[in-house]
């Protein structure tokens, strides 16, 4: 028997709903951030392979047209020439040999960078002058160039900004990482997820990848 | 109401899949397409072609010979070009530029659409609704081949961008 008035239950359906409607959105967001977040991996994970190929292979990075093509392998990044949420850093690392001796003027003498991994090159495409340090490079930052702002990095052997302070262990570990005169290329793609909702919730504030040959 | 917005919820993480998983297939598709251009021989039927097959061979069957032909380009560019989009050999337009030793290829999936059941809210002028439109590319540098740049063939003209 139906009851009316007071007892009727005509709107417990409507309740029930408005308590679970919460839950609801929450799970929908949460599924497509999530999905938006899986997809942004894949595409750095894509220019990561793209340019790092590109780069190891001898393909330089100092004009517009080669930096837009690695722009172009990751849709959906907002990865521009400058500024944007995408920063690339694209370096070249050796180890300075132990007995490298340089000449400032003074005279001979043992070279500051003595068997340091150092940065000879160094290219950058995209946000990678924004004033939060985590956009940056975490091999180091070369501040001298022998031309303009970016490409072969001066004088090396006693620059101290020269330094890949950040270099990982596989790199710096003795007889197993890197040697006297050989090079490796490395690829750093670091993006920053735009959605403020998101971020801390279910997205990284930053994702970084890199790669190296 | 209730069944209508579970459905709605359930239809569109459907769609939101499909696309995530249309991107990645054709991210794949298009490296090996490269990967293929950079290290693979000429069968005959030129090297166009040939990268459209094995687009088409690594899309999951989602691109037919028609939709390959429709969005799929092939562009070859002068690395040492201080502009931008020099064509290799000296071509004014990468499209139709030869694919030569040392210069870099760029192979992409063009302007694919995806019009979502879901999204009735974003329409166009004329009613229809706005399509989700993927463009995906990948790059490398060619390697030297064996008698020289190899025949590029009948050359990729895709036309969904048009």
């Amino acid at each position: 028997m139906r009851t009316h008035g007071l007892f009727s239950d005509s709107g417990q359906s409507i309740v029930e709903f408005a308590m679970a409607l919460p839950f609801l959105v929450l799970m929908a967001v949460g599924t497509f951030a999530v999905g938006i977040i899986i997809d942004r991996h894949l595409t750095v994970g894509q220019v990561v392979r793209n340019g790092g190929n590109m780069y190891a292979r001898g393909i330089k990075f100092d004009s517009t047209q080669n930096k837009q093509l690695l722009i172009d392998s990751g849709p959906g990044l907002d990865f521009q020439l400058t500024g944007g949420r995408t920063a690339v850093h694209l370096s070249l690392l050796t180890r300075v040999p132990a007995t490298a001796i340089c000449d400032d003027g003074s005279g001979p003498q043992p070279c500051a960078n003595q068997d340091q991994i150092v940065i000879v090159q160094r290219y950058g495409i995209g946000d990678t002058v924004s004033a939060t340090s985590n956009m940056s490079s975490r091999l180091g930052t070369p501040t001298t160039f022998v031309n303009g702002s970016e490409g072969d990095v001066d004088n090396y052997f006693d620059e101290p900004t020269a330094v890949a302070n950040g270099a990982p262990a596989v790199l710096t570990n003795g007889a197993t990482g890197l040697l006297e005169d050989e090079f490796v290329y490395v690829i750093e793609v670091i993006h920053r997820p735009e959605s403020i909702a998101f971020q801390g919730i279910f997205a990284p504030e930053y994702m970084y990848a890199r790669a190296f040959f | 109401m209730v069944f209508v917005l579970l459905t709605m919820f359930i239809v569109g993480a459907f769609e939101f899949s499909w696309a995530l998983f249309l991107r990645a297939t054709f991210h794949h598709a298009v490296r090996e397409g490269v990967r293929y251009a950079l290290t693979g021989t000429v069968n005959g039927s030129g090297l166009d072609q040939e990268i459209k097959e094995v687009i088409g061979n690594n899309s999951f069957g989602i691109l037919d010979q028609a939709a390959l032909d429709e969005h799929v380009s092939v562009e070859f560019f002068d690395p040492t070009c201080p502009g931008f989009a020099c064509g290799a050999g000296g071509a004014a337009d990468p499209k139709i530029a030869p694919a030569e030793a040392g210069s870099i290829i760029r192979v992409g999936i063009n302007c694919y659409d995806i019009v979502p059941v879901t999204a009735l809210i974003s329409k166009d002028d004329t009613g229809a609704r706005k399509p989700l439109t993927l463009t995906v590319t990948a790059s490398d540098k060619m390697e030297p081949f064996p008698g020289g740049p190899p025949s590029r063939g009948a050359l990729a003209n895709p036309t969904a961008c048009d």
